[in-house]
């Protein structure tokens, strides 16, 4: 008995441990703050994904001053620190530009590029807006595909 | 001491078991009587070297019995145990499973939908028009604050240019 328990606690501890290191936070934004006044959350998989060569694309934009950007934006650093490259500018202190490269992971025994944006429009120099913006794409393109979406 | 042939469903003391089981090694108990001592036997409480002899001499049946029924516990037990062990092994899967399934949100594999201010949109060309506005927007902020940032140079250059 004592070694079936032994065994499924480290199974269990494997697990979560496996799956800590994968897990990005910024996941945990989605649905989370889709009830607030002027937050838009899109969600898009499938078909229409793949036509911009995506499986998964997720975005989350609302106002720059409220109190739940600041934890956006800290949520977004924190997965950013895991990035295999990344792109950033911050601004006052504040994160403005966030472009980060994440480690792939493998779904459908198909490997999936993950990319994280982030943009705090109310720092730009040039028409601020009170909008932040979170994207989450994950996907076969690559890195290039990627920020041509983003500027184009 | 109890009539055991009247009475064979009570028990019977230590002491009434201990006289039967005296008149059975001396050849003196009916069939009855015997029968009821083997029925003591294969369920008795009491521990005496009377018994113990007696429990030997009548062989295989009391004996029999006793390891029979301990052989049922441990087959019980270990019955118990895999079932506890198959229980905790499918309320581990079950937890990971469901942990997994909220932390990730399994996502349904073919969807288009957004919810703006707590409304949800499902209309697919709504919402590829948001996508689309919204990676517009980025990029004029992006382009527009790299055009200035090349301003500032080219300002920069201008003065060092003096």
């Amino acid at each position: 008995m004592k070694r079936v328990v032994t065994l499924i606690l480290m199974c269990v501890i494997f697990t979560l441990t496996m799956n800590a290191q994968d897990r990005l936070q910024v996941l945990k934004l989605f649905g989370r703050y889709r009830a607030l006044p002027d937050v838009v959350e899109v969600h898009v998989t499938g078909k229409e994904a793949k036509s911009v060569k995506l499986d998964v694309y997720r975005s989350l934009s609302m106002p720059a001053t409220i109190d739940e950007a600041k934890k956006v934006q800290q949520v977004v650093v924190k997965d950013g620190v895991k990035a295999k490259e990344k792109e950033v500018e911050y601004r006052g202190g504040q994160l403005y530009y966030g472009f980060y490269v994440l480690s792939p992971i493998v779904k459908y025994d198909a490997k999936r590029n993950r990319y994280l944006f982030f943009l705090n429009q109310s720092l730009a120099k040039k028409n601020p807006v009170d909008r932040l913006i979170v994207i989450y794409m994950e996907g076969k393109a690559d890195v290039d595909y990627i920020k041509g979406l983003i500027r184009k | 001491m109890k009539d055991v042939n009247e009475n064979n469903a009570g028990k019977l003391s230590l002491e009434e078991l201990e006289v039967l089981i005296e008149k059975y090694f001396e050849g003196e108990t009916t069939g009855e009587e015997e029968r009821c001592l083997r029925a003591e036997l294969s369920d008795c409480a009491y521990r005496s070297s009377l018994i113990d002899d007696c429990l030997v001499a009548m062989g295989y049946f009391s004996v029999g019995r006793r390891a029979e029924r301990e052989k049922t516990v441990r087959a019980r037990m270990t019955l118990f145990r895999r079932a506890a062990s198959a229980a905790a092994m499918t309320a581990v899967v079950l937890v990971l499973g469901l942990t997994l399934f909220k932390s990730n949100e399994v996502l349904v594999e073919d969807d288009c939908i957004a919810y703006v201010g707590g409304e949800k949109i499902s209309d697919k060309d709504k919402v590829i028009a948001m996508v689309e506005s919204e990676l517009s927007s980025i990029g004029e902020t992006v382009s527009e604050d790299r055009n200035s940032i090349m301003d500032e140079l080219s300002g920069i250059k201008g003065i060092l240019s003096e």
